[in-house]
């Protein structure tokens, strides 16, 4: 009942949220051309290098793309669903007192602060991730089943909720420590290390740190190694294990920092 | 007796940094900090019943909006009980929230960018008000408050006395048994403020439902309340009816006449206390009692071209309040 309610009023902000954009047509129709534009800068780069290395690790020069395409596609949900308006600006928000009448709805709080608002534009900007995605399956000539897609799909909806968990987590200290920007910022930059880095880069302590630690390996490099790797029964075991937990911990961090919030005036 | 509000010894205390003024003592902070706790409410004893509505008043900086927050559940208090409802505030039982409203004369809660009907659409999507009495309400709701035309109109553009009737309406659609209303006709012109009063009067006799408000306006608590509480330094000086209170402490009111052409000093002072004198302009404080006798006389003594009765300033009633 109480998902029901929730997923009802998201596809209803998630209308009005459309309707905002479209208020502004000169603004959503740049904020689409720059991030498809840094898209395509990243993806430059990356093939600039690649094309001399041929490879990192095990990976093959277009397996490298094809997650750089997925990581694009990753990091634009992140920014859409959760970051540009919602995350970013949370800080500012409590030390102004902008969040009173929304701890006084009956809804969730967290549900509401960090995930009312969408920036549209930044579904258009999957455009070119969708594009560099195609682009190396068609080279990949990779034979996929129903295992392979349905884990992978699994696999990047665990990513997407541990990095929602995550940023929750870091950005929550803002009601305990108020003015608190930089934290917002860190919880993106930590993301970001995953955003075009494979897990296989990483090794002996680093690689422990980035899987059990601040498991950012398991947001798009894991679940885009089971493409073109094929289903791995212990990282998808260790993956949903590394979802609940950060998700359970991501509420009590919320719950916990909430209490300290002062208000003002 | 069951109260709508129950607050026992209610207290919060603030952490404040000190920070010496200057580059140096914001380096300095960078290292060590002092901290002073600020008593923005202390020990505060409020029992108000279903249907009621209390004024509550004071300075700026007194401790009102603190405890309104309090009472809402917004903030937890550093001391003491409350109860609302019933319920304890600060659980935000969903249930409980459902019945409560706070409106913030200065916070808002609208879409700027859309018409007010998509907020008061996702409002009644969030506390679950069935269709047949969402359209009710909202019907009555816009009938009373005269906001057919402004409706389907982007907030953005809406004056701010519109804006106000529309955010007092996102906050009742759910009809809230306790309403705090914290000094919802703020900035508001004279007649937007009446019609504010009345709305507000209405629907506590419709609706039975207990209010608290606190108004820098002397014209909003006549209005509206019968009883109102003193507040000051986070303490209550005063607690009972408001016709006490004018009575032991608004003894005076404010007559501010203007001249057709000047007028001497001596021959003003003989009708009353002169607060306030410049040729053209003098303000006396009579006595409430005297008032229509003095203004007569004033009037026919004077080259008056315009008299001007106010109410004694709350700022000067609660100082007398606190002594």
């Amino acid at each position: 009942m109480v998902i029901k309610k929730h997923l009802s009023l998201y596809k209803t902000l998630f209308k009005y949220n459309l309707q905002n954009t479209t208020v502004y047509r000169l603004d959503f129709i740049m904020g689409v051309i720059v991030d498809i534009g840094y898209q395509l800068a990243t993806i430059f780069f990356y093939s600039v290098v690649l094309l001399r290395v041929n490879s990192i690790g095990d990976w093959s020069y277009h397996e490298v793309m094809l997650f750089t395409g997925i990581s694009i596609i990753f990091m634009q949900f992140y920014f859409a669903l959760l970051w540009v308006f919602n995350i970013q600006d949370l800080p500012s928000k409590i030390k102004n007192a902008d969040v009173d009448l929304l701890f006084l709805k009956p809804i969730n709080s967290m549900f509401y602060l960090t995930l009312s608002k969408q920036y549209i534009s930044g579904f258009f900007s999957m455009l070119s991730g969708v594009f560099l995605i195609i682009y190396s399956l068609i080279n990949l000539n990779l034979h996929f089943n129903i295992v392979n897609i349905l884990s992978f799909i699994v696999m990047f909806i665990f990513g997407l909720i541990i990095c929602y968990s995550l940023t929750v987590i870091i950005t929550s200290f803002s009601f305990k420590y108020s003015n608190t920007n930089a934290l917002s910022y860190l919880a993106s930059s930590i993301t970001g290390l995953n955003s075009t880095k494979p897990h296989i880069i990483y090794e002996g302590i680093f690689k422990k740190v980035f899987f059990y630690v601040i498991p950012v390996s398991f947001m798009s490099s894991i679940p885009s190694s089971f493409l073109f790797k094929g289903f791995n029964a212990s990282l998808f075991f260790q993956s949903s294990i590394i979802t609940l937990v950060t998700f359970l911990l991501s509420v009590l961090f919320w719950n916990y920092n909430v209490k300290s919030y002062t208000s003002a005036g | 007796m069951k109260y709508a509000i129950n607050a026992k010894n209610l207290s919060k205390n603030y952490k404040i940094h000190k920070k010496e003024e200057g580059l140096k003592g914001s380096i300095k902070a960078l290292f060590k900090r002092k901290y002073n706790t600020l008593k923005a409410v202390q020990s505060v004893n409020l029992q108000i019943k279903q249907g009621e509505i209390v004024g509550f008043i004071g300075p700026n900086g007194a401790g009102k909006t603190t405890t309104l927050k309090m009472l809402s559940g917004l903030l937890y208090p550093t001391k003491g009980s409350v109860k609302v409802l019933g319920y304890t505030p600060f659980d935000k039982k969903h249930s409980f929230l459902k019945q409560i409203s706070l409106v913030m004369g200065q916070k808002n809660q609208l879409f700027w960018d859309l018409p007010a009907i998509e907020t008061f659409n996702l409002n009644k999507e969030i506390y679950e008000i069935p269709n047949k009495q969402y359209k009710q309400i909202l019907d009555e709701l816009v009938e009373m408050l005269d906001l057919k035309d402004i409706l389907h109109q982007q907030v953005r553009k809406l004056s701010l006395g519109q804006r106000m009737k529309c955010e007092l309406v996102a906050s009742i659609l759910h009809t809230p048994k306790v309403l705090f209303l914290d000094e919802p006709t703020i900035g508001l012109d004279v007649v937007v403020q009446k019609k504010l009063r009345a709305f507000i009067k209405l629907y506590n006799k419709k609706y039975n439902s207990t209010i608290i408000l606190t108004s820098h306006y002397m014209g909003d608590i006549k209005e509206l309340c019968e009883r109102v509480v003193v507040i000051n330094n986070g303490k209550i000086g005063y607690d009972g009816k408001l016709d006490t209170l004018i009575k032991k402490y608004a003894t005076t009111k404010n007559i501010t006449l203007v001249f057709d052409k000047a007028v001497k000093r001596e021959l003003v002072d003989k009708y009353g206390k002169v607060l306030d004198f410049d040729p053209l302009k003098v303000t006396f404080e009579i006595n409430r009692e005297d008032i229509p006798k003095v203004a007569s006389k004033l009037l026919k003594d004077l080259p008056v071209d315009d008299l001007d009765i106010q109410e004694t300033p709350i700022e000067d009633i609660i100082e007398r309040v606190f002594g």
